[in-house]
């Protein structure tokens, strides 16, 4: 061979690959800004969840009599609740202690320890009471403890916990915990008594825990944490190649243009090729499903504690997973084939659809999360709910309801993808390989002056609130500075830029971006500086009147803030409450979300909208009605000087003057619930200044962006 | 006698590009009319209108009657599209494909399968008709393509370079089955560079260049307003120095 040649090929194939800049994108890009990404939130949700494991209070029902010395220890215990029920069977007078349990065949130890066993009719009742969430655990202690503890013997101590219910394995640990303590305190006693002896001969106390988990249920949980992941990448992957070969692949073979000579509707051409990947994708989670099954059942029979473990799934369970399934596949099958029919080539699909490929991870992690349980807000996360859904269902059938709920949400996702998938299909330039930007083929643009339709900014807001429910309270909840941040930049801002580049938005057209003059700039200031005394006062005064803001509200706000413990330095307050919002909200509110409504209602339909919208951002009662009267100003500002930088302008003006006030208490009675005011003077003097903003800016007439947008004939909607 | 196809005011913009400002035919039945132009004359925009594939800008276009933008579906039942942009499927054979368009053209599978047999025949396909369409010659590969744009004996049919890629035997059987189509009293709109096939084939002769009719006529009549012979020449006189 020669290797001068293979170089030469290989640089050539190199610099080719490396033009290519989607593969760039996905190859390398994409890992670089994706892995951190995923690992900062993640990280952040894995703080905030130890953390309210760590608070999460487990409950323990003790049955059998407790020293002195364990029920001071199990009081003293944080986040414990310990009760003795009334019912149930009654403590054993005493219990075995038995030998380490052996291996059979090699006759070593496999517990290194001496074990004990509780009443196989108390283990019944544990099992049934923490099935029914009734305890966490059950704490066994035999009644002769006191004696036995008086002989200085040994006493073997039960702790029934299921460890496949997260609840209960954290309540075993804690008992764990405490009982080593104790048993630890009553060594030393002991010891103190009789030094002569070495101190590994004490072991006052054996602690034994028993998982109260039936096999099956054991099997079930093991199963549980494999097969939905394998089961949703293999539903994936199923519809990933046919969705890619029945359109980027058709069109690449140049196959699509003779099926479009046909006469055949674009719904039935749609159609024919969803049923086809969506075929595909169910035969493929079947084939898995089955075949998983099996393996784990078989690993499980064959592994050295086969007893402990059993996997099995009757007929019922297999036909409920796939009818759970049915509207995943239409989901996937549906999504692929609307994407991957944009692209020219099966590579350039590939690279379409690999993005979405690695999204899986953020639900499947999610999903991993110990205290991630199947309820009502899970139910409507996409992907996410049936991941949680299929692992309970492996375990216990979690309630009917909560299954209908999935499914009913599924179905919901799965027909908007078909929709879409439908919709993309009537756009003659997609199928027939032209290259016609998303948003025009969604009817989401304006063709003719690059700016959002109304839908577009609809689609946004709604994805915006629902990403804000789910993500952004958690992250501010994890940590405010940073949640602030993530929650400004990347769920508002970056979506905004996103859109702007991927639908090749005209910024000035799109989000007023332009240049204010100078009188716009000088109003925007003067408002700025007293919109938190006027606004925020009559906000407050109406507000009052309607809706009385609790002071447990005011109270939370301040600490949600960090301003009481002064946890956020000055200039993290800057950061995530003064610059941020008033660049990235103002860049989706009065940028985005004016910019697509603009001239085609009234100014004032168009304001009092785009105001409302920015009140319920807020996501929450009281606060959406001072933030929509602040939002009717700033967006009149907007509005009026064409500019977005005025809208910044105020809206940082008056974050500042509000966290500031807050924060080292300027002006007592400002903030608080009662709105019980200024002093009148200084009132005069805001009210003054806020006018004469008002009066310059309401004078404003021919701004550069105002007199494009006012003037022109296809904006204003009349023609 | 009414045309079997027809355009006026056709016109054609991808955003702020102009591909076909207008174009006015008329196509009768037993008439080969040509269409040429070079690389983006806008032939293939213009091709995909008339086949009810691509929505004018401005303009309409007619098949037997029938409106490409109002009705699609009965348009496509009338005509037979052939471009160097619709190929075969390489995992069926050619007798498959037939069905699955005659199929498509809700043709019965007896009418089909005497269709397909006949057209086999005519265009000497029997020696691969049951292999699959990946493993066929291009030749073979373009007799199948005809044979599909005539399973549903369409009385239109849109021809952009038929005989592209094509050896001069291979060519020369295609030209003749499109004079056979003409024969049988089809209307046949024909696209190609090789001037010598449309002097060969064409009753009326329509030059596109930039998205502009330059000049139409016959031949002769082409002859006759450029004082030039060839086809070639009378092209290059028309478009000038604007190449």
């Amino acid at each position: 061979m020669r290797w001068r040649i293979a170089t030469t090929i290989f640089r050539k194939e190199l610099l080719e690959t490396l033009r290519d800049r989607r593969t760039l994108l996905v190859m390398l890009l994409l890992p670089m800004v994706m892995y951190p990404l995923l690992i900062i939130a993640f990280g952040q949700v894995v703080t905030h969840q130890m953390s309210q494991m760590q608070e999460q209070k487990v409950r323990v029902w003790i049955k059998g009599p407790l020293p002195y010395g364990l029920r001071r220890q199990l009081a003293d215990a944080e986040a414990f609740e310990a009760l003795v029920p009334d019912f149930g069977p009654a403590a054993p007078e005493s219990m075995p202690i038995l030998p380490p349990k052996v291996d059979e065949e090699g006759g070593e130890a496999v517990l290194p320890f001496a074990r004990t066993q509780a009443p196989e009719e108390m283990v019944t009742w544990a099992r049934r009471m923490i099935d029914r969430s009734r305890t966490d655990a059950v704490l066994v202690v035999p009644l002769n403890i006191e004696q036995v503890l008086a002989e200085e013997g040994s006493v073997p101590i039960a702790i029934l916990y299921d460890e496949t219910v997260h609840e209960s394995r954290t309540a075993k640990n804690r008992i764990e915990d405490a009982l080593l303590v104790w048993r630890e305190a009553l060594r030393d006693e002991r010891l103190e008594r009789r030094p002569e002896l070495p101190e590994g001969f004490f072991l006052p106390v054996l602690i034994d825990s028993q998982n109260t988990a039936t096999a099956q249920k054991r099997g079930g949980f093991l199963a549980g944490r494999i097969i939905p992941l394998v089961l949703m990448v293999m539903v994936m992957l199923g519809a990933f190649y046919p969705a890619i070969d029945l359109t980027a692949g058709e069109k690449e073979r140049g196959t699509m243009q003779t099926l479009l000579t046909a006469p055949a509707r674009p719904t039935e051409i749609i159609m024919g090729k969803f049923f086809t990947v969506f075929t595909v994708a169910m035969l493929s989670a079947l084939a898995n499903l089955v075949s998983m099954a099996m393996a784990i059942a078989w690993m499980l029979r064959s592994s050295p504690r086969s007893e402990e473990f059993i996997f099995h799934v009757d007929f019922s369970t297999v036909l409920l997973v796939l009818v759970q399934l049915v509207p995943i596949a239409v989901f996937f099958s549906a999504l692929m084939l609307a994407i991957a029919v944009f692209a020219h080539s099966f590579k350039e699909a590939q690279n379409y659809l690999t993005p979405v490929y690695i999204l899986v991870i953020v639900p499947a992690a999610i999903a991993a999360l110990p205290s991630v349980r199947l309820d009502l807000a899970t139910s409507w996360a996409p992907g996410l709910n049936i991941m949680l859904l299929l692992r309970e269902m492996l375990q216990e059938p979690p309630a009917a309801w909560l299954i209908a709920m999935v499914m009913l949400a599924n179905t919901l996702y799965a027909a908007g993808a078909l929709a879409l998938a439908v919709k993309i299909f009537q756009n003659e330039q997609v199928l027939l390989g032209g290259q016609t930007p998303v948003g025009e083929v969604l009817d989401l643009v304006e063709i003719r002056h690059r700016r959002p339709r109304p839908m577009l900014a609809l689609i946004a807001f709604g994805v915006l609130l629902v990403l804000l429910y789910y993500v952004g309270s958690a992250m501010q909840e994890a940590d405010i500075f940073w949640g602030m941040l993530g929650t400004q930049w990347v769920l508002l801002f970056l979506p905004v830029a996103f859109l702007v580049r991927m639908l090749k938005l005209d910024p000035h057209l799109a989000l007023s971006i332009c240049r204010p003059r100078w009188r716009g700039v000088l109003g925007a200031v003067l408002i700025g500086m007293t919109a938190w005394a006027v606004v925020g006062h009559f906000a407050s005064w109406l507000q009052n009147m309607v809706l009385p803001v609790p002071l447990e509200f005011e109270e939370r706000m301040r600490e949600a803030l960090g301003l009481d413990d002064l946890r956020l330095m000055d200039w993290q307050l800057l950061l995530a409450f003064c610059i941020s919002p008033a660049i990235c909200e103002e860049f989706f509110f009065r940028g985005l979300i004016l910019g697509s409504l603009r001239g085609r209602l009234g100014k004032w339909t168009v304001i009092v909208f785009t105001a409302l919208m920015f009140g319920f951002f807020h996501l929450s009662i009281y606060r959406i009605f001072p933030t929509a009267v602040l939002g009717l100003v700033i967006t009149w500002v907007v509005f009026q000087t064409g500019s977005l930088w005025t809208g910044v302008l105020v809206h940082g003006i008056n974050n500042f003057i509000g966290v500031m006030a807050m924060k080292y208490n300027w002006l007592p009675g400002l903030t608080g619930a009662a709105g019980d005011g200024l002093d009148w003077r200084w009132m005069a003097v805001a009210i003054l200044v806020f006018v004469a903003g008002l009066l310059v800016i309401g004078r404003e007439e021919e701004s550069p962006c105002a007199s494009l947008q006012e003037g022109d004939p296809g904006i204003t909607g009349i023609t | 006698m009414e045309p079997l196809l027809e355009a006026v005011n056709l016109g054609k913009e991808y955003g702020s590009v102009e591909a076909l400002k207008r174009l006015d035919l008329h196509v009768h039945g037993g008439e080969v009319v040509g269409l040429l132009g070079p690389n983006g004359a806008g032939k293939t925009t213009s091709l995909r209108m008339l086949a009810g594939i691509l929505a004018p800008t401005h303009g309409r276009a007619a098949v037997c009657g029938f409106d490409t933008l109002r009705s699609p579906l009965d348009v496509k039942q009338r005509l037979g599209f052939l471009t160097g942009d619709t190929k075969l499927y390489k995992r069926l054979t050619p007798r498959e494909m037939l069905r699955f368009f005659g199929r498509l053209h809700e043709m019965d599978d007896s009418l089909i399968a005497e269709r397909t047999e006949r057209l086999f025949s005519h265009l000497k396909m029997e020696g691969f008709a049951d292999r699959q369409c990946g493993t066929l010659s291009t030749g073979q590969q373009q007799k199948a393509n005809i044979a599909r744009t005539l399973v549903h004996d369409p009385p239109v049919l849109i021809l952009d370079e038929p005989t592209t890629a094509l050896d001069i035997v291979t060519g020369k059987f295609i030209l003749d089955a499109i004079l056979q189509a003409k024969a049988e009293g089809r209307a046949v709109l024909f696209s190609t560079h090789v001037m010598g096939e449309a002097e060969y084939l064409c009753d009326r002769i329509i030059l596109i260049h930039r998205g502009v009719v330059k000049a139409e006529g016959s031949l002769m009549e082409l002859q006759e307003q450029t004082g030039r012979q060839a086809l070639t020449e009378i092209f290059l006189s028309l478009i000038g120095d604007d190449i």
